[in-house]
């Protein structure tokens, strides 16, 4: 199977780093809800626009945002 | 000439220092021999010094094809048969051939640690063939006395533990790295009919792991939000910034109600609390702690202080500078090199004051090294002028070396709790009461200071207004040569001799780039395939072992033979998995060499059509400059000229005035030059004007 961000070898829906980048996301959303109240929509938009955010996590990011707006079409 | 003395030192320049101080007159007289100096010195016998050019010897395969894999079978050949560029190191090896068919007496001068060992033993056996009845010439400094000394007080035979340790250390480096280099480059070489210099080995392995591991830290992180409260307090009519209790609030609403429930109410302070904190003066350099601090004051990278202080230590300005040690035995003299000192202006003031001291003793550290003390000045004053870099280097020992007689700094620390309502803010502080130490280290070290005022338990203060800010957790910082090179003392792999040369080697390749550590495509790749194939060789814990081994060679208590045989066990599984996987790595690796590539030529985005601008040759002058590659597909045709000569670099920056890319130029013997390629940027134009007017 092949990463769903790039292509690359992948063991799941994600390559090593991406996969990382993913966990990553997951678990810090707990943190940013309990900080914020935010939902899991308003959490990726947040942390793509972050400049603080690592590439991988960006990309990660971004691409969940696709799939969230592509379930609510 | 007959029946004489002959002294091999390391390099010409210390063999210059040891004939100068051995001679009676300090006159000894040059001979030259094929484009070879050496030194011929009256001392009641006659004595020949003559120097090597650092290895003189190499660790080399025995017979068959020069690409083949794996090779286990080696021997030490003389350096110019192997390398290219070493010429020179034939006519060292005839002139001390020669010089040695009349000699009686061999000694060994070269410096005392492994690799000095190993370049005396080296020459002492094959150019000279007694090793075996060699004598050995110890010392720490170059300073005239200690080479005297040193000569009388010959040891009567080589260190053979210590070059045991040295020729496994070549001989296991050189198994990794020529066997691994050469899967790696024939693994793109066979897949894809490119050649590309690849390498890797024992210690590069797990370093760039180290980068990688990071890098991907930072590539993966995610910020978290938490917010600190924050009051403005009014005492004695000064307005003074009071922190929380908590440091971090890790919920707005929190946060919020802190705020008002803060808000508009009085403090009371409700304890003053006063501590005073002794600072102890630093321990002396070893060679790790001394290139940190150099990368830390003056930006200089590990290999360059290595450089540096090796020029110091030449003009016998300073001691050994290879060490592991953070001891200064009485035996060097303290009070002798600090009235040397006292001779220069800059240092008579703070020498004379320690002078005055009844007892000094240095403030030491725990690291032992049996070769060698840890890095200190000899009091000499340079005799030539010293470069810049050099300079500073040089003071900055010296003023080390000056703080470890100091007494420990003290410090006043304030905390001041303030009390709104049930909310508590502080207010701390903090004093210099006495510098000890410090006074001797100066510029290089510095307290915040920061005066609380004089308050009481129970005083009213009035608060300003309460407020808090949104903040968010930053990423882990990348590694520069000072941290990294800590990290691989940590982790003790490498030696205090070998690791910044590590980290110029994973730059060299192309693997790590810029000041703050940046692993490259190549790098990725490379310690991905090596995590995937090859998970021994970037293994922290089996280098650290293998380093072990070594190390008990040097206390006798390993044999050479086992620890190469352990080496070659490990290594032929992994380059078995490499030669069945050739074909998938090969081509892993070839695509980061284009990538690589590719980014080595893009210098940013273009602002017309936001293709990528890269560094093009024309077809027709072959002549380079900047294009767009929206030009490729006839949509885009912005370009901008660049300088001829020099090698050009992304600086991947803008710039402030019109948002072009950002170059540097690196041409020789010349300082690097930034500048924005825009031809028409108006800073440019503002500073043409300028001149012009």
């Amino acid at each position: 199977m092949n990463c769903k961000i790039c292509g690359r070898e992948a063991e799941g829906s994600y390559c090593k780093v991406h996969g990382k980048a993913h966990r990553n996301l997951v678990e810090k959303f707990k943190v940013w809800k309990r900080a914020l109240g935010v939902q899991w929509k308003r959490y990726l938009e947040e942390v793509a626009q972050n400049s603080l955010t690592g590439e991988k996590a960006r990309e990660v990011a971004s691409f969940l945002l696709l799939e969230v707006d592509d379930s609510l079409h | 000439m007959k029946g004489y003395t002959l002294i091999v030192a390391e390099k010409p320049s210390a063999a210059r220092r040891i004939a100068e101080a051995l001679d009676v007159k300090n006159k000894p007289e040059l001979r030259k021999d094929g484009g070879v100096s050496y030194f011929v010195v009256d001392r009641g016998r006659k004595i020949v010094v003559v120097s090597a050019i650092g290895h003189l010897y190499t660790v080399t395969q025995q017979g068959g094809k020069k690409t083949r894999y794996p090779v286990f079978d080696f021997t030490w050949a003389p350096r110019h048969l192997v390398e290219k560029g070493a010429g020179k190191v034939k006519a060292h090896i005839e002139t001390i051939s020669k010089l040695a068919l009349e000699a009686d007496t061999f000694i060994d001068a070269c410096d005392f640690d492994v690799e000095g060992n190993l370049i005396g033993y080296n020459i002492l056996k094959y150019a000279c063939g007694k090793a075996e009845v060699a004598k050995r010439m110890k010392y720490s400094t170059l300073t005239s006395s200690d080479l005297v000394e040193a000569y009388e007080n010959v040891l009567p035979m080589l260190d053979f533990s210590l070059i045991e340790a040295g020729r496994t250390r070549h001989e296991v480096d050189w198994l990794y790295g020529i066997n691994l280099s050469r899967a790696l480059t024939g693994a793109v070489k066979h897949t894809c009919g490119r050649y590309v210099s690849l390498s890797t080995g024992r210690v590069q392995g797990p370093t760039l792991r180290f980068l990688v591991q990071r890098e991907e830290d930072i590539l993966c992180f995610v910020p978290t939000p938490f917010w600190t409260v924050k009051a403005e307090v009014e005492v004695d009519g000064r307005v003074y910034e009071a922190k929380y209790e908590k440091r971090t609030v890790e919920c707005k609403a929190e946060a919020v109600e802190i705020v008002e429930a803060c808000q508009g109410r009085s403090g009371k302070i409700s304890k003053v609390e006063r501590r005073i904190v002794s600072q102890s003066p630093p321990v002396p350099f070893d060679l790790g702690a001394l290139q940190r601090e150099a990368y830390r004051l003056f930006g200089f990278s590990p290999k360059r202080t290595t450089d540096l202080a090796e020029h110091l230590y030449l003009d016998a300005l300073i001691s050994y500078p290879r060490t592991s040690s953070q001891k200064l035995p009485p035996s060097i003299n303290y009070r002798f090199i600090l009235h040397s000192l006292a001779q220069q202006t800059k240092y008579e003031k703070p020498c004379l004051e320690l002078l005055r001291l009844e007892e000094l003793k240095p403030h030491e550290g725990k690291k032992i090294d049996p070769a060698h003390p840890a890095v200190y000045p000899t009091g000499n004053r340079p005799k030539r002028k010293l470069n810049r870099a050099q300079g500073k280097l040089l003071e900055l020992i010296v003023k080390r070396f000056l703080a470890l007689f100091g007494d420990p700094a003290r410090r006043e620390r304030t905390r001041i709790e303030i009390h709104l309502d049930d909310h508590l803010f502080f207010l701390s502080g903090s004093k210099v009461l006495k510098e000890g130490w410090m006074k001797f280290y100066k510029p290089y070290v510095h307290f915040d200071e920061f005066e609380l005022p004089s308050v009481r338990v129970g005083e009213d203060v009035v608060v300003k207004k309460v407020t808090f800010d949104e903040c968010f957790t930053k990423p882990p910082p990348r590694y520069n040569s000072g941290s990294l090179l800590k990290r691989m003392e940590e982790e003790s792999i490498g030696t205090k001799a070998t690791r910044a040369e590590i980290i110029q080697t994973l730059q060299k390749r192309k693997y790590i780039s810029a000041k703050n550590i940046q692993v490259t495509t190549l790098g990725f790749s490379l310690t991905e395939i090596l995590e995937k194939y090859a998970s021994t060789i970037v293994s922290v814990q089996l280098t650290r072992e293998l380093e072990e081994k070594m190390r008990s060679i040097q206390d006798g208590e390993e044999e050479r033979e086992s620890v190469l045989a352990e080496a070659i066990s490990q290594l032929k599984p992994v380059l078995a998995e490499l030669r069945r996987r050739e074909g998938t790595v090969g081509k892993t690796l070839n695509m980061a060499v284009q990538q690589s590539m590719l980014e080595e030529r893009t210098v940013g985005t273009c602002s017309k059509c936001k293709s990528q601008l890269m560094i093009l040759h024309s077809r027709k002058t072959g002549k380079r400059f900047v294009g767009c590659t929206g030009y490729f597909k006839g949509i885009c045709k912005t370009s901008f000229p660049l300088p001829q000569q020099g090698l050009i670099k992304p600086n991947r920056k803008s710039c402030l005035s019109c948002g072009s890319p950002i170059v540097t130029l690196i041409r020789r013997r010349r300082k690097p030059w930034r500048f924005c390629i825009n031809p028409n940027c108006p800073k440019k134009r503002k500073r043409e004007q300028a001149i012009e007017l």
